[in-house]
């Protein structure tokens, strides 16, 4: 078996050295090939397993002997969906670069280092690396906010650093706490599903409530997501786009881990889900006041991120369903970041309000916001229809008719977006006022993230039927 | 997978109309595959494949598909799509004569036929599903085509409120089937024993078919529907989306009856009924007046169904399709020759002797329930089946009173003088794309009579209430309808046609109605309100984390303030420390 | 062997030219580092002159200190003026540090700790004038510690007379002993000093600021290094009966002293104070490992002892090489990006380094320390720890944002002496932040070594 991660993070690194080392010229070419690269090995990896009927990728190398971890990677089914789902993402943010502010070399080793931190965390076999590659992560973005933002980045970057180093601390908690009850004294995610339940029920609870809480800081969810909004009005277009299209999805990967690992959290399922519930519909309710393009996408977001922290809690069919989400809300996320950063770099406008008519000067770019919109809102034939289909379906079998109360939160999401798109971008205008243009490489990432939504969409087989093994 | 296989040829048109962007092939290619489709509807009619099932995908044991079925309401509904597909695209070539706008709007309506055909064939909650979203997304983008037209923007916007509500209600009905049954089909729901849950689910499959079928509270956005191209508005409400939530009513119908929730549909129609008429005699624009006329067929066929007279539904049903298309058509036709003129008191007036002018009084006379065509038949079986129910039984005859009055008042006051010579003119020129289906609409009106024949035995399953027509509601209905004839001629085929714009207090009442625009505002405030106080607790939040944060900070600033700088401090401290750590520990 | 090399770093001072002394010198220490290395690897095991205890533990500790000493050296020679008195006193300071995890008696440790400190206190005064407050706090505190020292010796005399460390251990008699407890305040009071535990460490800020930054980072790096070896080899050898009592002890001021350093450090606007500050809070982090006592603990506080070492040499050097350049406070810091790359980045790392973040050196170091904590089911200081790692991040953030902010000024040159230590310091804590494992048993040996003996 090729070690397919360990080259993938290799090659990552290279590229890290190389952009360091080279002039700025070749930074974005560099960028874009290593995620290229690891696109390719991730739809290589999805054609063994496919051709194989199951998933099972482990490489293990030795790393701390003394604490008993190591330099493992174990890559299931659920990690190999969401490695590519962020090579996708990673590809179209390093390709569609930056149109507001070029600073290609800067941008490009934050991609790059990024790229990093995704792979390990998808991939990580034990809870160390987990942590590991999340804090790079965190990092990353925070430099990539603080250093590529616009004017008020330096409040919105510190808020998202402090925020995401209290979840950090409080997962370090977590999993120093599972470390050291387990019988065996191991990190190793395998091992800890198959042993949790030998840890005795009040550390459980506070294992569940450490590591509960410092995902929900990052998906993020009412009430930890004051920093969200700030952190994507000020980031710039790759920027957000990495943030909600993979950084928010780490600890959703984290929340599905934990609802995994530990049997305790069964117990919770309802408060989580009504959790879910309130924070889905919170930012729902909250988007209705947003005029600021990049603040609708967050809140909008946010709004799908609580309908797929619903799905974690209940189980069966919600759990692949919620996995599907995370695929179908990083690649859409990521669609729409794009799609209004370049209206911003368009118009050089991002109030909404005073975007009417844009459909005339920048019709690909509003029919795919228009796309990414539906996608948000579960309409069928995009990825995001199967997830919800899913989610709602095993959340009203385990919870009655309040699972349903969180369709409340799409109904409104997509009537705001349905009338905010038609009463700006697709209604009428006096004359142009474009200031910018945007090259081919934007509506290469249009076609990249729509035919991935769409694909899926339609054929969602080719990656569930990966989980049924 | 056949059944599926008729969409094909539309999806692939779908495609290449985007790439073809503006050339004309993009509307030839789209009329092809409607033909294509056509073909092949025709085929399936007469080698049924029945019932079939392609699986999509599934999850822990669970299998999702696509369940097609071709009963006989499902092939009925089909066959009127494919028909009406092609029409109407032709139509369109001749129509849509700005080119930039071709692709997009080929697009749009290959989408809005192949949805249409995939949900006249579902069998299933998923199949329903996709197309009835479908369907809501391709009525938000045909009715808001026009983006530098305002008004077409504000009907879009009111069209998918409306429907939105309807997708979200699918959708929760679908989850509570699910929690009930464990299976999606809707034969399950059929065969299974009676659930309470599955009552509720129902109920929400009901609002939502009134949703599409612009039934009272959700009728706002038909009238406006009209400010899309006029070849998709006829689509939209003669044979897909309007008809969409009737068909879904009929396809749910036994179900209905078995959990008793056929009253509301009576009531729901009767009111949508009464308020088209009321504001159809108040309208002066040529299209809305259709669109009016157009809301009180689809109440008569609600009625219709809240007495369970499926058969009687269908008449008025089949009917329907293709006398508001033609009339539709018609309109458009003359809008085309009078420099787009909405407002039927400035018309320059419509040729007399001419084929068009023949199918106008065909379409009109249909609608009018005048015997000897279609409309006739299908009104009176709805007055028969009502007939035991006397309330609506008069409201019916009343409302074919004040529809008569209305159509004909939209055909006599553009007729009431003759065109003059450069207007004849101009309808000579017509192109034969815009002609043509107009006159095969017309004579399709005509053979719809034949309907009445064959369609019992068509639906023929036992248990479909055949009713038969009464003589007593033949009559009544005819006397209404030439009593709104002799009014409206009375009326309007004057120089001077009586104006209702002009008595304001009168229209006023008419026209607008109030009582659910209030409501709908309502509504909107309520949820603005709430939104405010959610950004509003926002802030709050946001205040207090920083205030926290602040806090700290100023506790850290305290500390230093105490010890700055001075050395007397900090031995005096370290003295006094081990002093203290030492009667801590030794001592204690 | 280890005072031949004093010696000799004497003779270096009576070279001719400065350049010779300092290539003379730098070479003995790499010496000196080179022969601790391989000691260390050889496993040594004999005493020396029946003086020096040469083991895993004195000679990690060797070789940190040369080491540390070869990059002071480095800075000394380029920032100083008398260059050739400062050589002198560092070899002093030398001597002392290298013996005294070697020490096997009590006054042996007690001359060391004074052959460090005022060596210390007069390179202080030799940078100038200015320098004088900076000198005689510092003097008066070092003072004020080694009478308490002395005094605490007195009290523990009884029990052996010759002082020597294994035989007070073995003695029986020091167990369940009222005045030996007040010797052990006393210890700690007297190390607190060196080691910067709250309270005993509120000279810390001022001496940092007042000083030159080469004694600022000799100051943090090596002699706070020395007071932890020596407070190590103290507790678990001599006091190692009184383990509990000491624990209850730590924990007080390792709390007190985290929060202290974290707290303060937030309304700093000086860099230098404010590095103070957080090497003090790294003193409260260290001191998790006394608390916990088991070998696990140890070996924590021995690895973050050598990461902090170079982290904080590493970020003096940088501000000592920013303060000739008249940057001093947060707002001089703004836009450091744009002016000088290197020192922008290297000091973002160091700081990150000090924050805890993965993966440098400083995030598995305090890893280390807090599972050790949670290993002895001492959860609460496991989280206190944490939270003090997650507030400190608030000052560090601070700096980095200020210095990738975009302000424009003029470019400054990297001075080469400067680069040459960041580079080392940066190459270890990204060697061993990734790969720590060497390290790890390193320090597992020395922690077996010093509780074996």
């Amino acid at each position: 078996m090729l070690p397919f991660i360990s080259a993938m993070l290799a090659f990552s690194a290279v590229a890290l050295m190389l952009t360091l080392v080279l002039s700025k010229k070749h930074s974005r070419g560099i960028a874009v090939t290593a995620a290229f690269l690891m696109l390719l090995t991730t739809i290589a990896m999805l054609y063994i397993s496919v051709l194989a009927g199951h998933v099972g990728f482990t490489e293990s190398y030795a790393y701390i002997s003394s604490l008993m971890i190591t330099f493992g990677f174990n890559v299931g089914a659920v990690s190999l969906i969401l490695l590519l789902m962020s090579s996708a993402v990673l590809l179209v943010a390093s390709l569609s670069g930056n149109p507001e502010r070029s600073r290609p070399k800067t941008s490009c080793l934050l991609i790059e280092l990024f790229q990093i931190s995704a792979i390990g965390l998808f991939s990580s076999a034990n809870l160390f690396m987990f942590f590991i590659f999340w804090s790079i992560g965190v990092v990353s973005m925070f430099l990539m906010i603080n250093v590529l933002g616009s004017s008020n980045r330096m409040r919105a970057s510190i808020n998202f650093l402090i925020y995401e180093l209290f979840a950090g601390a409080l997962i370090l908690f977590g999993i120093m706490l599972i470390y050291f009850h387990t019988p065996l004294r191991s990190f190793d995610i395998q091992y800890i599903i198959s042993n949790a339940s030998s840890i005795n029920p009040t550390t459980q609870a506070l294992i569940f409530l450490a590591l509960f809480v410092g995902f929900m800081i990052g998906m993020p969810i009412f009430p930890m997501h004051l920093w969200l909004p700030d952190a994507h009005a000020e980031a710039s277009t790759q920027g957000s786009m990495l943030l909600s299209g993979i950084f928010t999805q780490f600890s959703a990967f984290g929340m599905l881990l934990l609802f995994t690992m530990l049997p305790v959290s069964s117990k919770y399922a309802a408060y989580v889900a009504a959790l879910a519930t309130v924070s889905a519909v919170y930012s729902a309710l909250v988007l209705l006041r947003q005029s600021d393009i990049k603040r609708i996408v967050a809140y909008s977001s946010m709004a799908g991120m609580g309908i797929i922290l619903l799905g974690c809690s209940a189980s069966s069919i919600s759990t692949s369903g919620a996995l599907f989400a995370i695929f179908s809300q990083g690649l859409t996320a990521a669609l729409l970041f794009l799609a209004a950063g370049s209206i911003k770099h368009i118009f050089g406008e991002h109030d909404i309000r005073l975007l009417k008519g844009a459909v005339v000067d920048a019709g690909p770019t509003v029919y795919a916001f228009l796309a990414g919109a539906l996608a948000l809102v579960g309409f069928p034939l995009t990825t995001g229809f199967v997830g919800y289909l899913l989610i709602f379906l095993e959340a009203v079998h385990a919870f009655g008719a309040y699972g349903a109360v969180a369709l409340l939160a799409p109904l409104l999401v997509g009537a705001y977006l349905y009338f905010t798109i038609s009463s700006s971008m697709l209604s009428s205008k006096g004359h142009s006022d474009s200031v910018g243009l945007i090259g081919s490489t934007q509506y290469l990432g249009y076609a990249l993230l729509l035919l991935s939504i769409f694909l899926f969409g339609i054929l969602p087989y080719i990656l569930l039927g990966l989980l049924k093994t | 997978m056949l059944a599926i296989l008729v969409i094909t040829p539309l999806v692939v048109a779908a495609l290449i109309a985007m790439l073809l962007h503006d050339r004309r092939a993009a509307g030839y290619v789209t009329l092809a595959a409607s033909v294509l489709s056509l073909l092949l509807v025709l085929y399936l009619l007469v080698n049924n494949p029945g019932a079939q099932s392609v699986t999509w995908f599934s999850v822990s044991g669970f299998t999702f598909s696509i369940d097609t079925a071709l009963l006989q309401l499902n092939t009925l509904m089909l066959l009127l799509v494919a028909v009406m597909a092609p029409i109407v695209l032709l139509y369109s070539i001749g129509f849509m004569s700005v080119p930039s706008e071709r692709g997009r709007y080929y697009f749009e309506m290959c989408i809005l036929a192949a949805s249409m055909m995939l949900f006249s064939m579902s069998s299933n909650f998923i199949t329903l599903l996709i197309s009835w979203e479908l369907l809501s997304l391709a009525s938000y983008l045909l009715i808001g085509f026009w983006y530098r037209n305002e008004r077409a923007q504000g009907a879009a916007r009111k069209a998918i409120a409306a429907v939105l509500i309807g997708d979200l209600l699918i959708f929760a009905s679908m989850l509570l089937v699910w929690n009930a049954y464990g299976s999606l089909s809707f034969a399950t729901m059929l065969q299974q024993p009676a659930n309470p849950e599955v009552a509720v689910a129902l109920a929400l499959v009901m609002i939502a078919a009134l949703t599409k079928s612009a039934q009272f509270p959700f009728h706002e956005w038909l009238p406006d529907a009209m400010e899309g191209p006029m070849p998709s508005s006829a689509f939209i409400l003669s044979s897909t989306i309007a008809k969409a939530g009737v068909f879904l009513l009929a396809l749910m119908l036994p179900l209905f009856a078995r959990y008793d929730l056929l009253g509301i549909l009576v009531i729901v129609g009767s009111i949508t009924a009464l308020l088209a008429v009321s504001n159809a005699l108040a309208e002066n624009s040529i299209k809305r007046l259709l669109a009016y006329s157009t809301m009180e067929n689809l109440g008569l066929m609600v009625i219709a169904l809240g007495f369970n007279a499926l058969l009687a539904a269908m008449l008025l049903f089949v009917a329907q399709t293709f006398y508001t298309a033609l009339l539709f058509l018609c309109a458009g036709a003359i809008m085309r020759a009078n420099d787009h003129e909405d407002d039927i008191y400035r018309l320059h007036g419509t040729p007399i002797r001419t084929p068009l002018f023949i199918a106008m009084i065909i379409g009109v006379v249909s609608v009018a329930g005048i015997l000897p065509l279609a409309g006739f038949f299908a009104i009176s079986s709805i007055g028969t089946a009502a007939s035991f129910n006397m309330p609506v039984y008069l409201l019916l005859v009343l409302i074919g009173f004040v529809s008569s009055l209305c159509m004909f008042k939209w055909m006599f006051v553009p007729v009431r003088h003759g065109a003059r010579s450069e207007i004849k003119g101009v309808y000579g020129a017509l192109p034969k794309s815009i002609t043509v289906p107009i006159y095969v609409l017309a004579a399709l009106a005509v053979l719809s009579v034949l309907a009445y024949m064959y369609l019992p035995a068509f639906l023929g399953a036992p248990g479909i209430a055949v009713h038969g027509i009464s003589l007593e509601s033949a009559v009544l209905e005819s006397m209404a309808a030439i009593a709104g004839l002799g009014a409206a001629y009375v009326l309007y085929m004057n120089s001077k046609p009586y104006n209702m714009k002009l008595h304001l207090r009168l229209y006023a009442v008419l026209y607008n109605g109030v009582l659910v625009n209030i409501f709908y505002q309502g509504v909107a405030r309520a949820v603005m309100a709430l939104s405010r106080a959610v950004c509003a607790f926002d802030r709050a939040l946001y205040s207090f984390m920083r205030g926290m944060a602040g806090a700290v900070s100023r506790f850290g600033s305290m500390l230093r303030v105490m010890i700055d700088g001075r050395e007397d401090v900090y031995v005096s401290v370290f003295v006094i420390a081990a002093i203290a750590a030492i009667v801590l520990f030794v001592v204690w | 062997m280890l005072p031949l090399f004093v010696a000799l770093a004497l003779a270096a001072v009576l070279a001719r030219s400065k350049l010779a002394a300092f290539l003379l010198s730098s070479v003995l220490l790499a010496a000196e580092t080179a022969v601790s290395a391989y000691l260390l690897y050889a496993n040594a095991d004999l005493l020396l002159f029946n003086a020096f205890q040469i083991s895993g533990f004195s000679m990690l500790f060797a070789l940190l200190f040369s080491f540390m000493l070869l990059l002071v050296n480095l800075l000394v020679y380029k920032y100083s003026k008398d260059y050739a008195e400062h050589l002198l006193m560092l070899g002093f300071v030398l001597a002392g540090a290298v013996m005294v995890p070697a020490a096997t008696s009590m006054l042996m440790l007690f001359i060391c700790l004074e052959l460090i400190a005022v060596p210390t206190a007069f390179m202080m005064l030799l940078a100038g004038e200015h320098h004088i407050e900076a000198t005689v706090k510092f003097f008066i505190m070092s003072a004020v510690a080694i009478a308490v020292f002395s005094f605490a010796l007195a009290l523990i005399f009884p029990y052996s007379a010759q002082m020597g460390i294994s035989a007070l251990s073995a003695n029986p008699n020091i167990g369940g002993n009222a005045l030996i407890v007040l010797a052990l305040i006393l210890f700690v009071a007297a190390l607190g000093f060196g080691a910067e535990l709250f309270p005993f460490n509120l000279w810390v800020p001022d001496v940092y600021e007042g000083a030159h930054s080469y004694v600022t980072a000799m100051l943090a790096g090596v002699n706070k290094t020395v007071a932890f070896v020596a407070l190590l080899e103290i507790i678990f050898i001599v006091f190692a009966a009184y383990k509990a009592t000491f624990s209850s002890i730590a924990l007080l001021l390792s709390v007190a002293t985290m929060f202290f350093g974290n707290l303060v450090a937030l309304a700093q606007k000086s860099i230098k104070r404010l590095l103070a500050y957080s090497s003090i809070s790294q003193a409260g982090y260290l001191l998790i490992g006394f608390v916990v006592a088991s070998p696990f603990g140890i070996e924590a506080s021995i690895f973050q002892l050598i990461a902090h070492s170079f982290m904080i040499i590493g970020a003096f050097a940088i501000v000592l090489w920013l303060e000739s350049r008249g940057l001093r406070t947060l707002d001089d810091y703004g836009g450091l990006n744009s002016r000088n790359r290197f020192a922008a980045a290297s000091l973002t790392l160091l700081l990150l380094s000090m924050a805890g973040i993965p993966p440098l050196m400083g995030f598995v170091g305090k890893f280390l320390l807090f599972s050790s904590a949670v290993d002895s089911g001492m959860l609460i200081l496991a989280a206190l720890g944490i939270l003090n790692s997650f507030i400190s991040v608030f000052y560090y953030a601070r700096v980095i944002s200020a210095m990738y902010s975009t302000t424009e000024h003029s470019h400054l040159k990297t001075e080469p002496f400067v680069a040459a230590v960041v580079v080392v310091t940066l190459a270890v804590i990204l060697v061993f932040g990734i790969y720590p494992q060497p390290l790890i048993a390193v320090a597992q040996l020395a922690s077996k070594a010093l509780l074996g003996a």
